[in-house]
This record gives structure tokens, C-alpha cells and sequence, in this order.
């Protein structure tokens, strides 16, 4: 076994938490049932890793399986890359392919290997319509870097593909070709939205939202009735504006829906619009050029923390329709010009 | 019936109410909630608003203590109570109002000014606590301090009324004239 | 406001009539007869005192306000006016229920102690003990002052002194210098420098005066030294005449 696909091995298990060492390594499907079972879990890491070493070395363990090892390290741990989303597009007019599984993957990586020598490319597929593709980059002359490699998650049967954010910018052409060529695509557009949570990105952009998914990191669930402040246990506290109350429950429900919300962590907005000013003779009214300002949301649960803003009293409901639209278009960073 | 008056329906005995005006529920809530645990011999109503004017098909008691909660973290509740202050007959200005700014404590979340507040009560001659409702034992004494005032506000104290009471809580220095 | 009072005076009443229910019970009853008294004269204080604001709110509002629009200025300072006027009402009203206590009080004082006579009693007893306080505080205070009088007279007098002492350093100070001064101006004298020129001026004529006859004489080629009188003068005119 080569020594680089051992230290890759071995930095890849000293990464993973002890708690799911066992999943991700069934998951990986290298090592048989019986050899798991006999992995001591209770010992240090450093010989727990050097036993796994050992039993991947008797099975001879190549480039292609520690990509693999990567890959699912990765889908567990998803909310470590920050993720692109890009849109492809084909030709008007042009007949849908039906997509080949086999062929998509040949196609992909005769492309990369055409262009750089030194590449590494594997395939996942999901049993969810979806394929977790890895490259390792190099060059003509230096071996590919295993430790920087790019992740795309790409949809079949939907022109939408999610590429992780990568250091190495001078990859990004190649790489939309690549994906444009082998997918069947003329065009590949990268959408204004971006965030680490991959399923979160995925229920925008298919619209998955409205019915309860699955979230890996389950956030604080919707209290449905968020009137729940107001049953006061005592008689002596009276509310006077109920009315006014249930009117933000029904503005907010009406712009955010009754279910929880994907999960982002900003927005931005990039604002390059004239100052207006009611104060004439202000210092920055009477200015030819726009004004350039940056204005950033950041929060943990940045669409549940809007929508409880009205409730709580923060702000005016409705918000302004800048903020509620994120999830419909499909958008969290905003260009706004003067029209 | 869109403003407020003091003295336009009669007492029931016994009973004080007290009209909390803030913007964010939870801490008109929690503040209510410490006041109706204090120890006093007359009966206590709270009643919660988020903005005046009141709804007016509402059979309410005669208030004798209206008390606006000001968050320093928000420009917004600024406004809003500014926008109530239009809903409130002058004669309640007579030491039956009383401004609460909250927040004071976390200096850097703070975006209205300390004395932004403190010229708007100098301007409607009325007291300004300074509490931070999120903490407890500070709300605990806050609520001791708001159901005394009540008390007098509503005539259970004999010999003290609420404007004796208003001229005893003048401040000796005026605000800053400086506008910040 | 008529209806309304009888309307309240209905309700102490019942109160009353709910006081004759719990009766029959002796032992809680008794209690909560005083609960039910308590309660009624509190409400009855608490009724007044609304009575009261009422009353001088209705009084207030037949004062007529005035009707031209004041700048917000003049209003600010109408108020603090007002205000002020508040707490000078407060504050007389405070020194004239203190002035009432204590002739209440000494009123009290002459009438206890005309019913008792002069028998020794307490506060006869009290009041002798202050009277001689008082005689003692004041033969205190007397003494005090006359030491501070002899204390002051013993700073002035060390004041004098100071004075005169610094006067007298001063004049000796003056003298020194005005001595220090004329020798300077002595020495810096016109008289003198011109003096001291026509000195050296003649010195100089004198030592070319020497040598003229000094060469004469080596210049005649005569032996000097044979001659006793020739040879002091050689000598003497060797002799430099700024050293002299």
C-alpha cells in the first residue's frame, strides 16, 4: 500500500469521533463484518487507527477506496464545507437525455484526465437520486493534493449540482466544464446562495420546504402555538392587544408557513443605490455616486430568527419583503441597485 | 375613547391596576408576573399593551398607573412609546406615569442613548427607573418598588398622593442640553 | 360623585353584614372580626384619600388655564416655576406642623406639670437635668471663646514679629547690594580707563625713549662698561618699564 494512501487513511480515522466510527465504517463497505466486529473501540485513537491501518493493508487498500473513505467522512459531516449551488441549463429545444449513470461518470472523469494529468475522481451514488463525486486536484507535474479536494453532489434527474467551496480557484473552469459536457448542459450558472447546510440548500432549491424534513442538526421545533406566551396562568394579568397579536401570528404564518425552516446562516446584502435623504444639505446627500454598503444577517438559524422577530416585538410585521424572500428566489446574497 | 384618562371612572375598591406598555411581550410578562407576587394588601390588576390607543370594546377598570418599558437594545421600542405618548391625557403626567429603561446594563447591544431617554422623561416630568428586567433579583426589586408606586398612584396610601409622590422622585439635576 | 359615594358606602356594609355571618364560629370568627375591621378601616382611609384627589382635581380643573400658546421655553420654565412652588408650599407646610408639634408638646409639658406640682416626676427630673446641661454648655461655650480670643491674640503678636524680622533682612539685603553696586561702578569708571590709557601710552614713549639712547650709545662704539656712569645708565635703561 502506498505510504501517502496510509497517512491519508491514518489522518482520515483520527478525524472521525469515536461515536461514529462504526457507522462510518461500515458505511465505507471496505472492511468485512468480522474485521469490524474485532476493532477495539476503547482504545486510544493513534492504535485504533494504526489496527485499521494494518487490516487495509492486508486487503491492499488503493487511491480509489481512501477517496471513498473521504466521500463518506463528508456526507456525515456535511456542515463542515460550505456549499455552491449551481444551475444548469440546456439549449432551447434540445430533447431530454435519459441519464446514464455508467456513461456520466466515464464521461466526467475522461474530461478531468484529458485536461490534467493528475487528477483524482470518485463516485458515490446515493440511493437518493444523487451522486457525491470527489477530484483531487494536481498538475502536470505534482501528484494530485488529496488533502484539498472538492466535493460536488450532483442531482440526475435535476439540473442543480452543489459544489463545495474550494481554495484553488484556477479549478473552477475546468470543473464546470467538466460537469456541462458530461451532464448534457450548455450553461452553468452559479446561483447567489450559499450556506453549510446541504440539505437545508436542497430544500430551497427543490422546493422541499413546506413539508417537515429531515435536518441533521434538528433545530428548536416550531411551537405551534407561539400564542403560548399568553396563556398567563394568572387571571391578574390581562392582555390588551390580542387582536394586534393575532394579527403578526397570522402575517408571519402567511409569510413563513407553519413549518421550520431551512437552515441558513447570513444574508447579505450588497447595496449600491443613491442616498436619499429627507435633510437636504446632509453630507452625503447630493452625491453623484452611489452609496456602497454591505449589510450581513448572520445567525445560527438565521429564517427561524426572522420569523420570530415579529412576535417578539423587534420589529414590525410584516417584515420587509427583502428579508422574507429568501427562500422563494432561491437567494441569500442581494444585489440592490436603483432602478 | 382614544386617550387615556386618569380620574374618568370611579375606583373599585380595594383594586389598583397598572398598565405595562412595551414592545416585547416576554418581558412585560415577566415583569407583570414578579409584581403579582409581591406582598400587598390591595388587590393587583396588570394589564399588558403593546401600543396605545387601547381597544375600546373592553370593559377596563379605572387605571392608576401607567408604566412605558423602554429596551435600549431597540430603536424600536424608543418609537413606539413615543407614538403612545400622543394617547395619553396630560393629566395622567401627574406621577401616574413612569418610564422603565431596560437593557442599560449590556453597554455594547445598547443603540438608544441613556440620555435619550432621560430628556424624554424630563420633558414629560416623570421618573425614569433604570432596571434590567432580564435579571432576577433586579426585577424582583423593581416590581417592589412599581407595586409601592401603584399603591399611592391608586390612593391606598393615605396622606400620600401621586403628585406628592412626583415631586418627592424629582431629579435635582436637569438632563444634558447637549443633543447626541 | 353623590351616587357614586353612597353607591361605595353600600359596600363597607355589606362588608359589615358578612362580619355578622362569621359570627357564629368564636374562635376564627374572632380573628376574622379583626381581618374585617382592618380591612374596613383601610378601605375607609384608602376611600377618603380618593375623595381627596378627586376633590382637588375638580378644583384644579376650575382654575382656567391660560389660553394664548406659550413658546415651549416660557412652558419649561412656567413648570419649574410651578414645581418649585410645590415644594415651597411642602416644605412651609412641614415647618408649620413642626412648629404646631412642639407647642403641641409644651402645651402638654405645662398642663402634665401643672397636674403634678412640683413633686419630683420623670420629666421634672428631665428637664432639671437639661436646664443644667444647658448652664454647663454655656459656661463651655464662654470659655471656649476666650481661649480662642487669647489663641488669636498670640497669632497676631507672632505675625508682628514676622513682619518686623522680614522687614529688617529686607534692609540689610539693600545694603549689601548697594555697596556691591558702587564698587562695581568704581571700577567700571570712565576716570579710570582714561587713566589707565595715558599710563600706558606714556610707557610706551618712555620705552622707545630707551631704546633711541640705548642705540646712541652702542651706536657711538664707546666702551660703557669702563665708565661707572655710562654703564648705569646702560643698565638702567635695560630695566622694562611695564613692570614697574
Amino acid at each position: 500500500m502506498d505510504e501517502n494512501v496510509a497517512e491519508f487513511l491514518r489522518r482520515s480515522i483520527l478525524k472521525i469521533p469515536l461515536g461514529e466510527m462504526k457507522t462510518i465504517l461500515s458505511a465505507w463497505n471496505f472492511l468485512s463484518e468480522d474485521q469490524l466486529q474485532t476493532v477495539n473501540l476503547r482504545q486510544r485513537k493513534e492504535f485504533l487507527a494504526q489496527e485499521i491501518i494494518l487490516m487495509c493493508e492486508e486487503k491492499c487498500a488503493s487511491v480509489d477506496d481512501m477517496a471513498l473513505l473521504d466521500i463518506v467522512y463528508t456526507q456525515v459531516h456535511r456542515h463542515q464545507k460550505l456549499w455552491n449551488v449551481f444551475e444548469m441549463s440546456k439549449e432551447p429545444g434540445e430533447d431530454v437525455d435519459l441519464f446514464d449513470m455508467k456513461q456520466f461518470q466515464s464521461s466526467f472523469k475522461k474530461i478531468l484526465q484529458r485536461a490534467l494529468k493528475n487528477v483524482t475522481v470518485s463516485f458515490k451514488v446515493d440511493g437518493k437520486n444523487a451522486v457525491w463525486i470527489r477530484i483531487a486536484w494536481g498538475t502536470q507535474y505534482s501528484q494530485p493534493n488529496q488533502y484539498k479536494p472538492t466535493f460536488v453532489v450532483y442531482y440526475p434527474q435535476t439540473p442543480y449540482a452543489f459544489i463545495s467551496s474550494c481554495r484553488l480557484k484556477s479549478t473552477v473552469p475546468l470543473l464546470h466544464q467538466a460537469l456541462k459536457v458530461a451532464t448534457k448542459h450548455h450553461q452553468i450558472v452559479q446561483l447567489d446562495l450559499r450556506s453549510r447546510h446541504l440539505d437545508s440548500l436542497k430544500a430551497i432549491v427543490f422546493r422541499e420546504y413546506d413539508q417537515t424534513f429531515e435536518n441533521h442538526n434538528s433545530t428548536v421545533p416550531l411551537q405551534e402555538g407561539s400564542l403560548g406566551l399568553n396563556m398567563s396562568l394568572d387571571s391578574n394579568i390581562i392582555h390588551e392587544n390580542m387582536e394586534e397579536k393575532e394579527r403578526i401570528h397570522r402575517v408571519t404564518q402567511d409569510t413563513f408557513g407553519a413549518y421550520p425552516q431551512p437552515q441558513l446562516e447570513f444574508a447579505q446584502y450588497k447595496l449600491e443605490t443613491k442616498f436619499k435623504s429627507d435633510i437636504s444639505g446632509g453630507i452625503l446627500a447630493d452625491r453623484k455616486e452611489p452609496l456602497r454598503c454591505l449589510i450581513k444577517f448572520s445567525s445560527p438559524h438565521l429564517l427561524e430568527a426572522l420569523k420570530s422577530l415579529a412576535p417578539a416585538g423587534i420589529a414590525d410585521a410584516p417584515l420587509s419583503p427583502l428579508l422574507t424572500c429568501i427562500p422563494k428566489k432561491k437567494m441569500n446574497y442581494f444585489k440592490i441597485r436603483d432602478k | 375613547m382614544s386617550v387615556l384618562r386618569p380620574m374618568d371612572k370611579l375606583p373599585d375598591l380595594n383594586r389598583a391596576t397598572v398598565l405595562l406598555v412595551g414592545t416585547q411581550d416576554a418581558l412585560l410578562q415577566k415583569l407583570a408576573e414578579s409584581m403579582l407576587q409581591e406582598q400587598c394588601a390591595s388587590e393587583l390588576r396588570v394589564h399588558l399593551a403593546n401600543s396605545l390607543p387601547l381597544p375600546s370594546n373592553v370593559n377596563r377598570p379605572r387605571i392608576d398607573l401607567i408604566v412605558f418599558v423602554i429596551n435600549l437594545h431597540s430603536q424600536y421600542s424608543l418609537r413606539n412609546v413615543e407614538e403612545c405618548l400622543s394617547h395619553v391625557d396630560s393629566s395622567f403626567f401627574l406621577g401616574k406615569v413612569c418610564f422603565l429603561a431596560t437593557g442599560a446594563g449590556r453597554e455594547s447591544h445598547c443603540s438608544v442613548h441613556q440620555n435619550t431617554v432621560i430628556k424624554l422623561a424630563h420633558t414629560y416630568r416623570s421618573p425614569l427607573l433604570f432596571c434590567d428586567l432580564e435579571v432576577e433579583s433586579f426585577r424582583v426589586t423593581m416590581a417592589q418598588r412599581l407595586v409601592r408606586m401603584l399603591q399611592i398612584c391608586a390612593g391606598h396610601v393615605p396622606g400620600i398622593s401621586a403628585v406628592n409622590l412626583l415631586s418627592l422622585l424629582r431629579r435635582s439635576d436637569s438632563p444634558p442640553s447637549k443633543e447626541l | 360623585m353623590a351616587s357614586a359615594m353612597e353607591q361605595q358606602g353600600e359596600k363597607p356594609a355589606a362588608g359589615a353584614e358578612d362580619c355578622g355571618e362569621v359570627r357564629d364560629e368564636p374562635q376564627a370568627a374572632g380573628e376574622s372580626i379583626e381581618d374585617r375591621i382592618r380591612l374596613l378601616l383601610r378601605l375607609r382611609a384608602q376611600t377618603k384619600q380618593q375623595l381627596l384627589e378627586y376633590k382637588s382635581m375638580i378644583d384644579a380643573s376650575e382654575e382656567k388655564t391660560p389660553e394664548q400658546i406659550m413658546q415651549e421655553k416660557q412652558i419649561e420654565v412656567k413648570i419649574e416655576d410651578l414645581e418649585n412652588e410645590i415644594e415651597d408650599v411642602k416644605s412651609s407646610f412641614e415647618v408649620k406642623s413642626l412648629a404646631l408639634n412642639r407647642m403641641k408638646l409644651s402645651a402638654a409639658l405645662t398642663n402634665n406639670i401643672e397636674k403634678m406640682g412640683t413633686e419630683s416626676s420623670v420629666l421634672t427630673d428631665d428637664m432639671k437635668h437639661i436646664i443644667k446641661l444647658h448652664k454647663l454648655i454655656m459656661k463651655s461655650q464662654e470659655e471656649s471663646s476666650e481661649l480662642e480670643e487669647k489663641l488669636l491674640g498670640i497669632r497676631k503678636k507672632r505675625l508682628q514679629l514676622k513682619q518686623t524680622s522680614r522687614s529688617k533682612l529686607l534692609e540689610i539685603q539693600t545694603e549689601k547690594s548697594k555697596q556691591k553696586k558702587d564698587l562695581d561702578n568704581m571700577e567700571n569708571s570712565e576716570v579710570i580707563k582714561t587713566m589707565q590709557k595715558k599710563l600706558q601710552m606714556e610707557i610706551k614713549i618712555t620705552t622707545v625713549i630707551q631704546h633711541v639712547f640705548q642705540g646712541l650709545i652702542l651706536g657711538s662704539k664707546t666702551n660703557w662698561a669702563e665708565d661707572s656712569a655710562l654703564r648705569e645708565i646702560v643698565l638702567q635703561l635695560e630695566k622694562d618699564l611695564t613692570t614697574i
